[in-house]
């Protein structure tokens, strides 16, 4: 789990996110290259390349330099690399790139004035905005377009060009929003995630381990989440046990495998929410503890642990599972990590036979199993005021993850110490969940410190675009925003 | 004639998935029936890591541009192969890093079709090593997705305004044998998911493996005994 690791995965993760178009996406790639000019790249939006300066034009004479100005200031060696742009809106969704093309052509510009073009798209289904961000060679380029594209009808509708500024941007994105048929992705980052209830590490090597890394975003109700088991000394941190309600452990939990109608545990509503997607990964990862076996008398089922961002099913949640069942995992028996939990892994017995042709053995992590149900529901109290520490933790640490990849690392310190005296003062503050909540604050804390958390280095090896998409992001969320139903996770869980 | 358009007659595209060739006759069964076997009945060992081709996400995207420029939309086939425990499908991911996931598979070559793309590299990805080889039944194309940009997003379908995606991945379901072994890269870890793990569950995910309980719900898997 290195950092290279995370950011290899980024590629693919990323579909997994949202965000605005990336302008600079369509032009050259040269753009990527230009690594020290990070800031740029956050404000800029002019799409750019490293050479060149970008201009804006708008319908109006007066070359207006976008946010960009600073590259502009650079020397242009020549008008050739210049990139002028404008946006043409009033498209339908079904009007094509080639629609598009088709009618700039009959406009009677030269070919070699047109550079490029980017529609702007939902992105949760990739549904046109109705609008597309046209790039040009030159400013008289842009301004025959402007006088000649809206009198060429594309579907019977005219379309309009306006000048390349983030308030045209914004007007056309309005009319957009009103037209769409879904929303736009927005991200929550707070409870997206999941829990990987269920999924079988395949160990490769003897430790088999477990992937409880995600939380979702489909987690229940804050009161469900509350109804974990009440910690026992049985689930105390050395020994993760399952807490069985009939006497012998592992055969009766194959025997309430097989017997449950429902008996998996689901994804768990993870009430640690949003530690996920701002837990710092490469440095948390370390400090996992291995754990004693444990129930060595009870054949088949070992506890193995795994060095996981995850944070610990704390309960399932089945969506078919009669209340009762939804309290299968004892919190407490996991070790005190947040975000990064270390996991007790079972090991099936079906998964411990023995090496074939010198391989490991397959190990298995059915984590569901119901061994641990007869929740004993903890008074209200308790809950609520767990409940709440969660909360605390947890929106600690997604503020201070945000301030620090802004570079606010004392704001962020602050922020984590503040939830940790809020949560070791409050009444249940010795509790082993407090404990565990308080953990995970200390180790981000230190993460912040140690890691010195440079977000511009861990920038350096990343999108630039999705930079830029965090903050625009970020910004937008400040504005307005319902949480709409997120169907991707926060991408800024694998940042850090 | 540097300054001359392309003509442009039609603007949308000809068929969902344009590349394909046209198959109007041949009926496949009304319902299929896939082989499953325990998890157990695989053995899993390790080989050398194998890294990435694209070093970041940057690259990654800006290879796939010089590459389109080239030699036009890049092709992809990615492999969905299936377990079971407690007679509940897995399907086999491999893990990177601690949150991500994806099936095992990658691009195809120029020309190579995806039948022999998808068994090259599956036999790179988890093919043993002690000489032996695997076996991949290459069951059945389950579903293609497209990348309109270079970008991350990738999609079920073409969206409507684009004619030139940038991507197509195209899903074939493997059928494994009853048996066998498996070596996997040290930098991955592969992991079976069950379905009700997958299902509905973009967020942790992406869509494309989170669609695939949804897309598998049409095969009859038979789960076999431990043997």
């Amino acid at each position: 789990m290195t950092e290279i690791d995370e950011s290899v995965l980024l590629g693919d993760i990323a579909e997994q996110h949202d965000g605005p178009i990336d302008e600079n996406a369509l032009l050259d790639e040269k753009v990527l290259k230009e690594e020290d000019v990070d800031d740029l790249y956050d404000e800029a939006i002019a799409p750019t390349n490293a050479e060149e300066p970008v201009k804006t034009s708008p319908p109006a004479a007066t070359t207006v330099v976008a946010p960009t100005s600073s590259l502009s200031a650079r020397a242009a060696p020549s008008n050739e690399g210049r990139k002028y742009c404008c946006y043409v809106g009033n498209l339908l969704w079904y009007t094509t790139d080639a629609d598009l093309l088709k009618a700039i052509a009959s406009t009677g510009l030269a070919r070699s004035q047109f550079a490029d073009m980017k529609f702007f798209e939902n992105r949760t289904n990739g549904q046109s905005k109705g609008y597309a961000l046209l790039v040009l060679n030159s400013d008289a380029a842009v301004k025959q377009i402007m006088e000649t594209l809206p009198t060429k009808a594309i579907h019977g509708q005219s379309p309009t060009v306006l000048g390349y500024n983030k308030t045209n941007q914004a007007k056309l994105e309005e009319v957009q929003a009103k037209n769409q048929t879904r929303p736009d992705v927005k991200k929550k980052t707070f409870e997206d995630g999941c829990l990987n209830m269920g999924t079988i590490r395949i160990g490769t090597g003897n430790q088999a381990t477990r992937t409880g890394t995600n939380n979702t975003g489909r987690s229940g109700p804050p009161p469900l989440m509350m109804q974990q088991v009440r910690p026992t000394p049985l689930m105390s941190q050395q020994a993760p046990i399952i807490q069985n309600q009939g006497p012998p452990q592992v055969p009766q939990m194959r025997l309430q495998i097989n017997g449950q109608p429902v008996p998996m545990v689901n994804r768990a509503p993870v009430p640690q929410q949003g530690l996920m997607g701002t837990a710092p990964m490469g440095g948390m990862t370390q400090p996992m503890q291995q754990q004693p076996p444990m129930m060595t008398g009870q054949q088949q089922v070992r506890p193995m642990m795994q060095p996981t961002m995850g944070v610990q099913p704390m309960m399932g949640v089945n969506m078919a599972a009669p209340p009762p069942m939804t309290n299968q995992f004892q919190t407490s028996s996991r070790p005190p990590q947040l975000g990064m939990s270390v996991q007790p892994l079972m090991q099936m017995n079906t998964a411990m036979r023995p090496p074939v042709n010198g391989l490991p053995p397959v190990h298995v992590n059915p984590q569901m199993f119901p061994g641990i149900q007869g929740p004993t529901i903890s008074d209200a109290e308790f809950e609520d005021v767990m409940n709440r520490n969660q909360t605390v933790s947890s929106s600690a640490i997604t503020r201070a993850m945000t301030d620090a990849s802004l570079g606010d690392i004392k704001g962020a310190s602050e922020t984590i110490l503040t939830a940790i005296a809020l949560i070791k003062n409050s009444r249940i503050g010795h509790d082993e969940r407090c404990r565990q909540l308080v953990y995970a604050l200390e180790h981000t804390l230190k993460g912040l410190e140690s890691k010195g958390y440079s977000s511009r280095s861990s920038r350096s090896h990343r999108d630039r675009s999705r930079s830029r998409e965090r903050d625009r992001k970020r910004r937008r969320r400040s504005r307005t925003r319902s949480r709409s139903y997120s169907r991707s996770p926060s991408p800024r869980r694998r940042r850090y | 004639m540097e300054d001359a358009w392309a003509k442009i007659d039609r603007t949308t595209i000809p068929a969902s998935v344009p590349e394909a060739p046209l198959n109007f006759d041949e009926k496949p069964p009304f319902n299929r029936t896939i082989n499953v076997y325990p998890l157990t009945n695989y053995t899993f060992g390790t080989k050398d890591a194998q890294a990435e081709k694209d070093k970041s996400v940057p690259e990654r995207f800006k290879r796939m541009k010089e590459e389109y420029e080239v030699v036009g939309m890049r092709r992809s086939v990615e492999a969905v192969l299936i377990v079971h425990e407690h007679s509940l499908p897995h399907i086999l991911l491999l893990q990177i890093g601690t949150t991500f996931y994806k099936l095992p598979g990658g691009e195809l070559e120029i020309g190579e079709d995806e039948v022999s793309g998808v068994t090259r590299l599956l036999n790179e990805t988890l093919g043993r090593t002690d000489g032996e080889s695997n076996e991949w039944t290459i069951e059945d194309e389950i579903g293609n997705w497209w990348r309109p940009n270079f970008d991350p997003p990738r999609y079920p379908y073409i969206p409507a305004h684009v004619t030139k995606p940038k991507e197509h991945t195209k899903l074939l379901l493997v059928q494994l044998p009853a048996k066998s072994t498996f070596c996997v890269p040290k930098n991955f870890k592969l992991v079976a998911a069950p379905l009700f793990e997958l299902y509905d569950n973009a967020a942790a995910y992406g869509p494309l493996i989170s669609s695939l309980p949804t897309t598998l719900s049409r095969f009859n898997f038979i789960f076999n005994e431990s043997s």
